[in-house]
């Protein structure tokens, strides 16, 4: 009985301290924020517009925009030593115009300086064959085609009048070749200081992707998928698209 | 344990809970004797986990149960003789083998009946995307003069005055007095749990199930954009039909026609440039739903592969890049696919049945045993 009662008090005092944790707020907590992404699609500096809006590519098209969407993957933000201090999990956002959806929210994000953004435009070669769901990928996902090719990295779906013929411009990027690494500088660093409140926006310019370092003239190539031609727009995208990164 | 030991625990224990705890000045909770049990979704593994829910409908087992009572219920139609079962009948995944549907006055819409399974995972519905949601796009056929011809309101009444469904309205919505929002919102739930995910296909995907040779060369071609550059081979279907729900969930102008008869998503948002657009609709359970298109114009999957690959509009107003830019042979004006492939992409359209769907005493009418 007694050894009984001691049990008891020992799981009394337990409860006691496990209430008093629950109940109490430590200020010595270090502080854990959320990141909120946003991307702004732009085409030379005007907000992208889908389907009515022409634009003048930099070889000289016209072109329309019905569709656009891409993958932004395994995100981290780099300290001004080059540490990848954030690494998120399972780390797979689509990004897709005709949807509206244009944000993420990057959780857990221990307080630091932040100078620079690293993600993967596409999806590793780990994770592009299978349907588990991680992220936004989702077997039922409008970038599926199938699980040999894995996912569209990136889409663009529209129409185009250039000097020799006109028609519709069809770049469905995929392919494991074409999963693209892209570093990209913060204009000023992200300080965390608080767990809200905290940004980051990407502004794209979606002429890059048919500029730099490959100029894209819609009378030699309209469509690509997983060929040469998908290779010159994902080097594109790896370089110009992304053009300008701010934190605030 | 002793009972002092008991009591101490007790007393710690709703100590410390209060403590935790709001102040709660608000007055006690009515004594809550409607609490409809929660409907478990199972999610089967080849769908999303993403889906939207509306917060103010949530699945109950009461709602569902009531909803499939109303889908069946002749008296949300005009005279009595037409339910949403009557053209959405579950042996043909939901659909009436009609090439347009009738209604209670024998006239003929304008349209096909669409098959309904997964809507879960839409957020347009109807060929032309003019409901945002099931508890919209319920109104529709009811109240459509061609279709169920009937009011909403006089629905409710006669609904009111029968001895079953006041019952289950309160089961379902803790009110036994029927509303308008409430028989739509029954409807919408019911039509949530019409899952579609135990097909051929379905399995294959989760490695329990081999497919021939055909049927795996077919949903390769089914899945793949053309690039003859690389020596790539495909159908094309999977840039409008991809994805596990076998729809991207677009609208899209398929070279039909050259005018339309038939504005479609045009109608809804008054835009010239979304003329001749229709939804491309789910493929699951496909072999079942003829006739094919919008308008059922296609008797057969033979003659909507035809379409594809030989009789493409291509000055059609608004045809969509993603077929126009497809083609087997370098600078094809068409899609090029043999006789062979083609019936091979037939047989993929076959392992997308699903005869536990069809089958399911769930989806069943619940008047009839």
């Amino acid at each position: 009985m007694h050894q009984l009662y001691r049990h008891t008090l020992t799981t009394i005092a337990i409860v006691c301290t496990l209430l008093f944790t629950a109940c109490s707020s430590d200020d010595e907590e270090p502080i854990v924020a959320n990141v909120e992404v946003v991307v702004e699609n732009t085409v030379a500096g005007h907000p992208l517009k889908l389907t009515d809006t022409t634009y003048t590519s930099p070889t000289g098209d016209i072109y329309a925009v019905h569709e656009l969407a891409y993958f932004m993957s395994n995100i981290k933000l780099l300290n001004a030593s080059g540490e990848a201090v954030y690494i998120e999990p399972d780390s797979y956002h689509l990004i897709e115009e005709q949807t509206g959806k244009r944000t993420f929210t990057l959780k857990n994000v221990k307080a630091d300086t932040y100078t620079k953004l690293q993600f993967g435009v596409g999806v590793d070669a780990a994770r592009n064959h299978s349907t588990d769901q991680y992220g936004d990928l989702d077997p039922s996902s409008s970038m599926v085609w199938d699980w040999d090719t894995g996912y569209k990295f990136f889409s663009l779906v529209g129409n185009y009048t250039a000097n020799t013929k006109a028609g519709g411009l069809v770049f469905h990027i995929g392919g494991d070749a074409n999963y693209k690494t892209v570093t990209v500088d913060l204009q000023q660093p992200l300080v965390i200081k608080a767990t809200e409140g905290n940004r980051i926006t990407i502004v794209t310019d979606l002429n890059a992707i048919f500029q730099d370092p490959h100029p894209i003239d819609f009378d030699e190539i309209n469509t690509a998928m997983t060929g040469p031609d998908a290779a010159k727009i994902a080097e594109n995208y790896s370089t110009g698209f992304f053009r300008k990164v701010t934190a605030e | 344990m002793s009972f002092v030991t008991r009591l101490l625990v007790t007393f710690i224990v709703a100590g410390g809970i209060v403590a935790c705890s709001p102040d709660t000045d608000a007055p006690p909770a009515p004594q809550a004797e409607h609490k409809p049990t929660p409907y478990q979704l199972n999610i089967p593994a080849t769908l999303s986990r993403n889906f939207i829910i509306p917060d103010d409908n949530p699945l109950t087992e009461e709602g569902v149960l009531l909803g499939r009572h109303l889908f069946y219920e002749n008296r949300l139609s005009g005279n009595n003789t037409m339910s949403c079962a009557t053209c959405h009948q579950q042996q043909k995944a939901f659909t009436d083998g009609k090439s347009v549907s009738f209604g209670i006055d024998r006239l003929p819409t304008k349209r096909s009946t669409m098959s309904l399974a997964n809507m879960l995972w839409f957020t347009a519905f109807n060929w032309d995307g003019s409901a945002k949601s099931l508890e919209e796009q319920a109104r529709g056929p009811i109240e459509n003069p061609v279709e169920m011809h009937e009011t909403m309101a006089n629905a409710v009444s006669e609904l009111q005055r029968t001895p079953i469904y006041p019952p289950l309205f309160y089961k379902a919505f803790g009110d036994s007095t029927i509303t308008e929002e409430n028989v739509l919102k029954a409807l919408a739930q019911f039509q949530r749990t019409l899952i579609s995910a135990d097909s051929r296909y379905d399995r294959y995907l989760q490695s329990k199930e081999v497919f021939t040779p055909d049927e795996a060369e077919g949903m390769r071609l089914f899945m793949t954009h053309p690039e003859p550059s690389q020596g790539i081979r495909g159908g094309n279907c999977g840039d409008c039909h991809g994805g596990t729900l076998i729809s991207l969930k677009g609208f899209h102008n398929n070279g039909l026609d050259y005018t339309f008869k038939d504005n479609g998503l045009g109608g809804v948002t008054g835009r010239e440039t979304d003329n001749g657009k229709f939804k491309a609709p789910s493929l699951r359970n496909i072999a079942l739903t003829a006739p094919y298109m919008h308008d059922g114009r296609f008797k057969s999957l033979e003659e909507v592969l035809d379409h594809y690959n030989e009789h493409v509009i291509y000055n059609s107003p608004n045809i969509d890049p993603l077929i126009t830019e497809a083609s087997n042979v370098q600078n094809g004006r068409s899609l090029k696919l043999t006789a062979d492939e083609k019936q091979k992409i037939i047989r993929f359209l076959h392992t997308l049945t699903d005869s536990t769907f069809i089958q399911d005493p769930k989806f069943a009418n619940p008047f009839t045993r």
